[in-house]
């Protein structure tokens, strides 16, 4: 047990030996020191750099000016002042800052602005020096830049000219483009016609009172309407109405006419235009206006008028279709 | 209600009471000729105890007619011009203080005629137009304390100068509506101006117009007018066509809902009703048929339908509404 404790001992203190050896040994102790300078020295230290694309230029032309500080010590030594160009100085203008960019690499930050200058006087400027100042009161400053500004010649420029003449383009046919307008007017004309015609035909449908149409209905219609008998029942009103709408009804189917906005006057009118003086219609306008005293002043007409009525609408509806007939021919 | 045999016998009577019309019209031929649609409508207003506005330009008649109607009927008759300064006591009357009786009295405006002329009536304020048309429907005039009824026929026919509308008052829809018929009063044909050039030029004296009925038969022919029968269709017919002014749309007319910004009133049905039922005596009929109304449709409605933007844009008349309404409407 002692013989183990002993060798740990001994174990144990061998290293302690090594290590001082290895600290007291003098190229040691210059690396450290080297190391330690170094690094105290250049760990922070703070630079500055301001550079320009070109020196060279023409009046108006521009240039980039960008200042870069590297190096900082955010923490205990931040930037407590940015340099601050005018923007107009010494012959050059500032045409555009832009912002300040931070770059954070390795503990330190970087910032880097870019300028864009330019000048409008011909000869040698200078951009003043750049400083920057530190929090701890310490500031740093670039170098100062020439830039050349060249004057243009302008003994080779051109004269301006006018403004050409419109020069006429021929424009091409796309008859592929044609067609499909063409098929599509088509289409659209072939839709409007059935819509029109759809709600023509909706219109007229109310119109025709009667299915009326051939001389023997007619005439049927005239027999049947006085077999009602509605004379012997006092209903002469109803009578004479039905009467002169049957008439009206085949009139207007056979003359092509629509008299059933007209008055009797207008309806006369309108059948004189269309027969002429027909001798044979004199009876029917009498007819007509005993119809109207009938249905507008509750005039009632003895019996005989009544059949004398049937007997001159029969005539006119024949005469009517007589007119047709010879017409067709 | 009317029975058959009293509809027969009140035609006889108006075949015979309404004799005088030709009488009248003869008379006023005399002095004015042509206008005969001017004078029918002069009488239909007289039979019918209505107003009437006539809208012409200058020189076709329309004062001379008036005159001559005033002459025929022996009434009396007052002209009034209206102008931007004329006050309401100028058409209607005022106190004066007389000095000797050291009292105020009322001095009558020349309203208190049986006709008036109410010559440019665009011409005069709202407050003097007010004051006629009150008169007109009231019939009856208040001038200070006092009231005093306006003699019987008491007819107003104003006038309008469809020109120079520059410094004129149109007047109000509703006062517009006040008038029973509003005439339009066209030129004469060739024929008729060539006449009128003789008449005129050649130095004839012009033949004066002599009283042919009086005021009483006037009245009493009023009364029977307002007997005219009227059948139950007909009234129909006015009011298909009154209110085919209102809601087109349920006539078939929906294209004409856009140009309508109002339609006629019932005082156009009562109007329409009344002047038929004068038009009709005058063609010595004891009943109204569909001619009547169709005849005297555009008189009565013109003024009665307000348009639209869209119709004044697109030169739409009342009278073509009017036209495509009679044309529609089924007549009985």
């Amino acid at each position: 047990m002692r013989k183990m404790s002993q060798e740990s001992r001994i174990k144990s203190q061998e290293p302690r030996v090594d290590r001082v050896l290895v600290i007291r040994h003098p190229s040691f102790v210059i690396y450290f020191l080297i190391l330690f300078l170094t690094f105290s020295t250049n760990l922070f230290s703070q630079k500055i750099s301001a550079t320009v694309d070109r020196d060279k230029i023409l009046i108006g032309e521009q240039i980039e000016l960008k200042v870069l500080v590297t190096d900082i010590d955010q923490a205990n030594a931040d930037i407590s002042h940015w340099f601050d160009l005018p923007d107009s100085f010494n012959h050059i203008e500032v045409v555009k800052r832009f912002p300040i960019d931070t770059i954070s690499a390795e503990g330190a930050t970087n910032y880097s602005q870019k300028i864009i200058l330019t000048s409008f006087d011909s000869g040698v400027w200078q951009i003043p020096a750049i400083t920057v100042s530190f929090r701890d009161k310490l500031s740093i400053n670039a170098m100062p830049i020439s830039i050349s500004v060249l004057p243009v010649d302008v003994s080779n420029l051109k004269d301006y000219h006018d403004f050409k003449e419109i020069i006429e383009v021929k424009p091409e046919t796309d008859w592929l483009f044609i067609g499909e307008i063409a098929a599509a007017v088509i289409v659209l004309a072939i839709i409007i016609f059935l819509v029109v015609r759809y709600f023509r035909k909706r219109k007229l449908k109310p119109k025709p009172v009667s299915k009326v149409y051939s001389i023997k209905d007619v005439l049927h219609q005239l027999d049947a309407l006085y077999a009602k008998g509605l004379i012997e029942k006092n209903q002469h009103k109803l009578f004479f109405t039905e009467l002169i709408d049957i008439c009206r009804t085949y009139s207007d189917h056979q003359l092509n006419i629509y008299s059933a906005n007209k008055t009797t006057d207008e309806y006369m009118i309108l059948l004189k235009n269309k027969i002429g003086n027909e001798p044979k219609l004199i009876h029917f306008f009498q007819l007509l206006q005993l119809a109207d005293a009938v249905k507008f002043a509750k005039f009632i007409p003895p019996n005989t008028d009544c059949e004398d009525a049937i007997f001159d609408a029969r005539t006119f509806v024949q005469t009517i279709y007589n007119f047709q007939f010879t017409k067709k021919d | 209600m009317q029975t058959a045999p009293d509809i027969q016998e009140l035609n006889q009577r108006i075949q015979y009471t309404s004799k005088f019309v030709d009488r009248l019209r003869n008379e006023l031929a005399k002095v004015i000729i042509g206008q005969q649609y001017m004078v029918d409508r002069l009488l239909i207003g007289l039979l019918s105890n209505g107003h009437v506005l006539l809208e012409g330009v200058p020189g076709l008649a329309k004062t001379l007619t008036i005159k001559s109607l005033a002459q025929a009927v022996d009434g009396k008759f007052s002209r009034i011009q209206f102008t931007p300064d004329l006050l309401p006591a100028d058409v209607i009357g005022t106190m004066i203080y007389n000095q000797s009786k050291n009292e105020f009295v009322v001095r009558r405006g020349p309203i208190f005629a049986n006709f008036i002329l109410a010559d440019e009536i665009n011409r005069a304020p709202a407050k003097v137009q007010s004051a006629l048309l009150e008169a007109m429907q009231e019939k009856q005039v208040t001038i200070s304390e006092h009231t005093y009824k306006l003699e019987e026929p008491f007819l107003v026919l104003a006038t309008q100068n469809p020109l120079e509308q520059e410094g004129t008052y149109p007047l109000p829809e509703a006062q517009v509506d006040r008038f029973m018929l509003k005439v339009i009063v066209g030129y004469p044909d060739k024929k008729e101006e060539q006449l009128i050039i003789r008449q005129q030029v050649q130095g004839f004296v012009l033949p004066t117009v002599s009283k042919v009925v009086t005021t009483k038969e006037i009245i009493e022919s009023r009364d029977l007018v307002r007997q005219v029968y009227m059948d139950e269709k007909i009234e129909q017919y006015i009011i298909d066509i009154v209110f085919a002014t209102r809601y087109p749309d349920q006539y078939g007319l929906a294209k004409m809902k856009n140009m309508i910004s109002y339609g006629g009133s019932p005082r156009a049905s009562i109007n329409l009703a009344l002047a038929a039922k004068a038009y009709a005596f005058m063609n010595k009929r004891g009943y109204v048929i569909p001619d009547d109304i169709k005849a005297i449709a555009k008189d009565v409605l013109r003024h009665r339908i307000g348009l639209t933007y869209e119709a004044e844009a697109e030169n739409v008349t009342t009278e073509i509404l009017i036209d495509d309404i009679l044309r529609t409407i089924q007549v009985p």
